[in-house]
C-alpha cells in the first residue's frame, strides 16, 4: 500500500496533509512477485492522475524493466534502485539477495485519489474510491480544541453519504455518539505515518512519546463477501468516553497525556471507558454492521450486562501477555480478529482480520522499528503510552 | 495431496492398509510384520522416522501404565532412526519420560469390532493424518510429520493421538473410548524443538502434566493441553471455563453468512526464563465447530478451491 511519512507543525496542520495525501495521490495495493529475483518495490505512490489500473514491472534483464499500465498502456522503462516516476505513479525498485531476471515480473493495483467533499476550517469528508473503483465510502475527520486545557484533538466519523448542507456529525449513518472516536493530538510538531489504498487510511501520530492511531475505511481482511456485508466501514480511534461521562470543554481528561486505560487507548487494544462499561459509545473500535449500528469491539470480556455480550478483539480479549519472539529472534505476527460471541442472544460472527494491522511481540522491539516477514515491511507501533509487550502492533508498509 | 477412505476390520488391518498407503505416498517401509496379537510397523521419509504398533488385547507398550490394563488400537512415535534389532519401543529419538530412559508415546484408540471408516491423509508435503471412526460419529485420530516453523529452529518434526497417555495414572490407561476424541486440545501430543538449555528432547503437551521435561502449549480452550497458570500468556482461543461460552473459540461460525471458519493449530513452548515462544503450526489441521452447525460428520467443507475434511471439534485439509 502506498505510505508517508514526514512531521507536520501541529494538529491542523496533520490534516491537512492528510487530505493532501488522499486526494492528491493515488494508492496501491500489495504487490506480487513472480520469477527468481527477490528484490522488492517499495515508495509506490500515485498521483492526482493515477486511474484504476494494474500497473506492471517487467524484467528485461537483472537491472532493467519496462513498465505498463492496464489502462494507460506503455509507461517507459526503469532500473533497479533508481526511482521510476511517471505522470500516473512512483516507486522504486530494489535488488534483492537473488538477482533480478529477465522474465520476472511485479505488478499491483492502483487506485485513484480520494475525494474531497468538504475542507474547511479544520473539517474535512472525504469519499474513497474503494479497491475496485467501484464504492463510495465516506468517512472524515474534524479537528476541535482548548488552549486553556491544551488539548487540540481530531474527531472521527464514517458516514453512509454526503449531504453539503449537513454538519459534520448530521452526515447520513454518522456515529450518532456525542463522541464518536477521537485522535489526541497536540499543537506542536508531530511526526506521523500514513498508509492509505482505495478504501481505508490508517493514521499513526506521534504526540511526545505517545503512538496515537487512527482507522478510516472499510475493514481490511473481511471474512465476508461483499454481498453479505456490503458496507463494512470501521471508524477506530484511540480515544472515547461513554456516553454519560463526557468531559465538558475545559477538561484534561481530553488531553493526550490521559493516560486513564479506559478512555485513551489505540483502538485495536482498547476497552470501555470504565465509568459505564456497558456503553457502546465508548468503544474505540466501532464498525458498522449491516442491520446500520455502530458497534465498539473492546478487549473487554463484559460481563456486566445481563442481556448481550459485547463485541471482542482477539487476541487482546483473552489474555496474552508472555507472547515472546520465536526462538530465532524473529517476530511472530499474530492476526487481529473482531468477533462477536454473545451466547446471551445467540450471536456470533468473526468478521475478518484487519489484514493491514496485526499484533507482534514487544519483547526486545521497540516503536518505529520494521519487521520484514519476506517481503513484506511492517511498522512496528506501540499501543499509545504503553510499552508492555503486548502492547504493539506492527502496519504493513509494502 | 492425497485421500484415503474405506473400513477395517481391526487394528490389525487397518495398520496393514496404512503402511500399503504410506509406501504409495513414498514412504520406505523399514519393517511391517506380526509381533504378539497385533502387528508392529516402522516407516520412514525424509528424514521422519514413524514407529506404529497395532495392539489388540495387549500392553501399550509404553511404560507408565501398569502391567494388566490392556488395550485396542494403535500406538505411535516417531524417532530419529530405525533399528532392526531393536524392540518396537526402543528404536532411536523417541520421546523419553522424564527421568526415565523409557520411550512414551501416544495412541489411536480403535472398537472392539470392525472399524466403520477411517481417513487417512497426506498434505504432500509428508504431514500424515489417520482418522478412525470409533463408533457411529465418534472419531479417534493421530498423526505425524514437520511444522510450519515459525522462525527457524533445530527440530520442527511432531507427532500426536487422541488417546492420552498419563503417567502414574492408572485410571488413564484405560482404553481409549469416545473421551479424548477432540482435536483440540491435542489429547497427547509430541513436538521436536531445542528451547533454551532443552535440547536433543521432545517438547511434551499431555494435559498439565509434565512428561518430557518441558511444555508445549496449544491455544484451543477445552482442554488442558494450555497448561494450568500459563494460558494467559499466549494468545488463547477460549477464555476459563466459565467465561467459555463467550470466547473467541465458541463464536466460529458466522450468523451473518453462515460460514464456517477454521482456527489454526497454532503451538507454542515454554521458554526457560519467562513467557512462551510461537513454535509454529500444525500443517492442515483446524479447529472447527461445524459439525455443530449443520455440517455432517466426515463431510466436505469448500472454502475456495480448498476443501476440508469435518469431524467433531477438528477439520483437516484434504485438496488445497
Amino acid at each position: 500500500m502506498s505510505w508517508v511519512q514526514d512531521t507536520a507543525t501541529d494538529f491542523t496542520d496533520l490534516l491537512v496533509r492528510l487530505n493532501d495525501f488522499l486526494t492528491g495521490h493515488g494508492h496501491s495495493l500489495p504487490p506480487i512477485y513472480t520469477g527468481t529475483g527477490t528484490g522488492t518495490v517499495s515508495q509506490v505512490l500515485g498521483t492526482a492522475t493515477t486511474v484504476q489500473e494494474t500497473i506492471s514491472v517487467a524484467f528485461t534483464s537483472t537491472t532493467d524493466f519496462t513498465v505498463t499500465g492496464s489502462v494507460t498502456g506503455s509507461m517507459g522503462t526503469g532500473t533497479v534502485d533508481s526511482a521510476f516516476t511517471h505522470a500516473k505513479v512512483s516507486f522504486l525498485v530494489s535488488a534483492g539477495g537473488t538477482a533480478w531476471a529477465s522474465g520476472d515480473t511485479i505488478s499491483w493495483v492502483m487506485t485513484p485519489h480520494w475525494e474531497s467533499l468538504r475542507a474547511s476550517a479544520g473539517e474535512y469528508i472525504w469519499r474513497a474510491p474503494g479497491n475496485a473503483n467501484i464504492s463510495a465510502i465516506y468517512v472524515g475527520a474534524k479537528t476541535f480544541s482548548n488552549d486553556a486545557t491544551d488539548y487540540y484533538n481530531w474527531r472521527l466519523q464514517g458516514f453512509t453519504g454526503y449531504q453539503a448542507g449537513q454538519a459534520f456529525d448530521s452526515q447520513p449513518g454518522a456515529i450518532p455518539d456525542a463522541v464518536p472516536p477521537c485522535l489526541p493530538l497536540w499543537n506542536a510538531s508531530i511526526p506521523y505515518w500514513f498508509f492509505a489504498n482505495g478504501q481505508r487510511v490508517i493514521i499513526v501520530a506521534k504526540v511526545s512519546t505517545s503512538y496515537e492511531m487512527a482507522y478510516l475505511g472499510f475493514m481490511d481482511g473481511m471474512y465476508m463477501s461483499p454481498g453479505e456485508y456490503p458496507y463494512p466501514l470501521m471508524v477506530g480511534g484511540s480515544m472515547s468516553f461513554a456516553s454519560n461521562n463526557v468531559p465538558g470543554a475545559t477538561s484534561i481528561s481530553w488531553r493526550w497525556s490521559n493516560t486513564n486505560s479506559s478512555q485513551h487507548a489505540n483502538f485495536w487494544n482498547s476497552s470501555f471507558d470504565s465509568y459505564n462499561h456497558a456503553s457502546q459509545s465508548s468503544g474505540k473500535w466501532r464498525l458498522r454492521l449491516v442491520s446500520g449500528i455502530w458497534s465498539a469491539f473492546t478487549n473487554e470480556v463484559n460481563t456486566y450486562n445481563s442481556t448481550f455480550r459485547s463485541p471482542l478483539i482477539w487476541p487482546f480479549a483473552h489474555g496474552m501477555t508472555g507472547l515472546r519472539t520465536n526462538l530465532d529472534g524473529s517476530y511472530p505476527m499474530i492476526p487481529i480478529i473482531p468477533f462477536i460471541c454473545d451466547n446471551l442472544a445467540a450471536n456470533y460472527n468473526v468478521y475478518g482480520e484487519i489484514g493491514s494491522i496485526v499484533h507482534v511481540t514487544g519483547d526486545s522491539n521497540a516503536s518505529e522499528n520494521t519487521v520484514t516477514l519476506g517481503r513484506q515491511v511492517w511498522l512496528v507501533v506501540q499501543n499509545a503510552y504503553r510499552t508492555d509487550s503486548n502492547q504493539y502492533c506492527a502496519v504493513r508498509m509494502d | 495431496m492425497a485421500h484415503q477412505t474405506n473400513t477395517a476390520s481391526g487394528p490389525v488391518d487397518l495398520l496393514q492398509q496404512l503402511v500399503t498407503w504410506l509406501m504409495v505416498q513414498g514412504w520406505t517401509c523399514n519393517m511391517s510384520q506380526s509381533e504378539g496379537n497385533g502387528w508392529r510397523a516402522h516407516l520412514s521419509k525424509n528424514g521422519v522416522y514413524v514407529n506404529l504398533r497395532a495392539l489388540v488385547g495387549e500392553h501399550k507398550f509404553f511404560h507408565a501404565c501398569p502391567e494388566g490394563y490392556t488395550f485396542r488400537g494403535i500406538s505411535l512415535y516417531v524417532g530419529t532412526g530405525y533399528d532392526g534389532g531393536a524392540a518396537w519401543v526402543s528404536q532411536p529419538g523417541g520421546p523419553v519420560e522424564l527421568g526415565t530412559a523409557y520411550t512414551i508415546g501416544a495412541m489411536l484408540g480403535l472398537p472392539s469390532g470392525a472399524i466403520p471408516s477411517y481417513h487417512f491423509l497426506d498434505d504432500g508435503a509428508d504431514n500424515i493424518t489417520v482418522i478412525a471412526e470409533y463408533s457411529a460419529g465418534v472419531y479417534q485420530h493421530m498423526g505425524w510429520g514437520n511444522l510450519l516453523k515459525a522462525g527457524a529452529f533445530t527440530g520442527g518434526a511432531y507427532f500426536f493421538a487422541s488417546c492420552d497417555f498419563r503417567l502414574g495414572a492408572a485410571t488413564a490407561c484405560a482404553p481409549c473410548s469416545d473421551s479424548s476424541t477432540t482435536m483440540d486440545g491435542f489429547s497427547s501430543a509430541y513436538f521436536r524443538a531445542d528451547v533454551d538449555s532443552f535440547t536433543g528432547k521432545w517438547l511434551n503437551m499431555v494435559g498439565l502434566e509434565n512428561k518430557t521435561g518441558k511444555n508445549a502449549r496449544s491455544p484451543f480452550c477445552n482442554y488442558n493441553a494450555r497448561g494450568s497458570g500459563i494460558w494467559t500468556a499466549l494468545p488463547y482461543y477460549g477464555l476459563s471455563a466459565d467465561d467459555r461460552p463467550f470466547g473467541f473459540q465458541s463464536a466460529q461460525v458466522s450468523l451473518q453468512n453462515n460460514r464456517i471458519t477454521l482456527l489454526p493449530a497454532r503451538i507454542f513452548v515454554d521458554r526457560d526464563s519467562y513467557g512462551v515462544s510461537l513454535l509454529g503450526t500444525v500443517p492442515g489441521l483446524f479447529y472447527t465447530t461445524a459439525t455443530d452447525h449443520g455440517f455432517d460428520k466426515a463431510s466436505e467443507l469448500q472454502i475456495g478451491s480448498d476443501s476440508y475434511l469435518l469431524f467433531p471439534d477438528f477439520a483437516v485439509k484434504k485438496v488445497g
